[in-house]
């Protein structure tokens, strides 16, 4: 709305419209603008370091850098439009440093850091590594934000940028148990800031559907379509949403609709023991109350040179339930690609419904997979194994 | 939706020193012009207090801030759009 209410202005070069956007994966930002056809420019706070604690919001700013409305709203739009321009000294555009220049500044910080034994010292070194280095920085962001927390343990802003720093290297370095590191240190932002709405969408997105507000990317199929339907190529996305990213919010438990029969009830399937795939689970959230429900990421990484044999059928993946406690459907957004062969990581998500008193435990599952040892070599039928641990919050905490 | 809670924003003169790029000068006067180091109330020099949340005010400057285009990973901050009306929207695409 915003969008084709300011065309105009932006065409006759009234106004600059600059977006933020408070999410971790810029792609599917980039996807959304290229979908809705924004020609602005908009950046990218994944750690919010602004300190947003909400979005949308909407400030008008005039020529000299002054705000004149810090929640514009669209019936407000035109007096904003028709004010005299700012004639203030400083209405000229300055240029914003280089990326070299930043990422220097955020070396001299590390150094600064270490001195100054802060943990708000600490923060801004991470974040100037992660806004500004190579990928291969977010290690060193990662620990500038861990010894920040070792000096203020209940950093609430700190336990945030753990978590996207974790993700990142999740995304962008393959590392396997990133993921639940990220849910856990997004988990502690919230109880250290439960009004928190960015943290609380943090876990909404990953989480149940019980939590959910709103189906977080399940525009993106629509928008690809619609991309591709105007002869464009639409923008690649590193992480694929899974399950939990696009499902919709539900208002009452739904279980899956019958029981099934386990497909190795005696064992009998070679186990991989995590030579080929390597499986990881992620809870989210990671610790709950009990009587109620947690998302079950089940994420599966094939091993250097290994491939998916597709040619067959689908992995089946099954959960040993124990009296009292119900899972829906295991769903999965990595749907089986039409190449014989292929290495992609496959996530499979479910949820459980806990029983009232339900304490600490570990379930057991498993996922049955047909894999090839390297292209064309042999491929073989193995059984993962994997565990999910449940942490219960009670109310004495 | 929580309503901001105001904080104190610095007026619109700046105090910059002349005849160098204002990001050199704030970097010289101990204040990084990245992200990490917004905003300006809280700057590294005062490493040791809890940082204040974006509440921009009216009738005062907009926080400085730098921060990547999604695009490029380009540094972008709001001061190269001086000179122009600027509507700044926070949002995501979910």
């Amino acid at each position: 709305m915003w969008h084709a209410r300011t065309k105009g202005a932006r065409q006759a070069g009234q106004l600059q419209v600059v977006g933020i956007i408070q999410e971790q994966h810029p792609d599917r930002c980039r996807l959304y603008a290229q979908w809705q056809q924004f020609d602005w420019p908009i950046l990218h706070d994944p750690i919010n370091a602004i300190g947003a604690r909400a979005v949308p919001m909407f400030v008008a700013i005039d020529e000299a850098g002054i705000v004149v409305d810090s929640v514009l709203s669209l019936d407000r739009l035109d007096a904003f439009l028709s004010r005299p321009p700012a004639t203030a000294e400083s209405a000229v555009g300055i240029r914003p440093p280089s990326r070299e220049q930043l990422y220097a500044q955020g070396e001299a910080m590390w150094d600064s850091a270490a001195a100054k034994k802060s943990a708000e010292a600490w923060m801004q070194a991470g974040d100037a590594l992660l806004l500004w280095g190579k990928p291969a920085d977010l290690d060193r962001a990662w620990v500038a934000y861990q010894r920040g927390l070792e000096l203020a343990p209940d950093h609430a802003p700190l336990q945030f940028r753990l978590g996207v720093a974790h993700r990142m290297r999740f995304d962008l370095l393959d590392d396997p148990d990133a993921f639940a590191q990220a849910a856990a240190a997004w988990n502690r932002a919230l109880e250290l800031d439960p009004n928190h709405y960015i943290y609380r969408r943090r876990i909404q997105q990953y989480g149940p559907r019980l939590m959910k507000p709103y189906p977080f990317y399940d525009w993106i199929q629509q928008a690809r379509a619609e991309i591709r339907a105007r002869g464009e190529t639409p923008v690649p996305l590193v992480a694929e949403p899974t399950g939990a990213e696009v499902a919709s919010p539900q208002t009452s438990w739904t279980a899956a609709p019958a029981a099934r029969e386990n497909p190795d009830p005696q064992g009998r399937i070679d186990r991989d023991g995590g030579t080929l795939v390597q499986a990881r689970v992620v809870v989210v959230p990671a610790t709950i109350p009990p009587g109620s429900t947690t998302r079950i990421h089940v994420i599966l990484r094939p091993k250097a040179g290994v491939f998916w044999n597709n040619e067959v059928d689908p992995p089946v993946v099954w959960i040993d339930l124990p009296a009292g406690w119900e899972a829906t459907e295991i769903e999965t957004s990595t749907p089986v690609p039409s190449q014989a062969e292929t290495r992609e990581v496959r996530s499979y998500d479910f949820e459980l419904k806990t029983p009232p008193a339900a304490t600490d435990r570990t379930l057991s599952g498993f996922a049955l997979i047909y894999i090839c040892e390297n292209r064309g070599g042999q491929c073989l039928f193995r059984r993962i194994d994997f565990e999910i641990p449940l942490r219960f919050v009670t109310a004495e905490k | 939706m929580h309503p901001p809670r105001p904080l104190g924003g610095d007026r619109r003169s700046g105090g910059l020193r002349k005849g160098m790029p204002r990001w050199a000068a704030w970097i010289a006067t101990g204040c990084m012009l990245t992200a990490a180091c917004w905003p300006p109330l809280s700057p590294c020099t005062a490493a040791a207090e809890p940082r204040a949340q974006y509440a921009p005010r009216t009738e005062q400057q907009h926080p400085s801030l730098v921060l990547p285009r999604i695009d490029d990973g380009s540094p972008a901050s709001l001061e190269q759009w001086r000179g122009k009306k600027v509507l700044l929207i926070h949002f995501a695409s979910w």
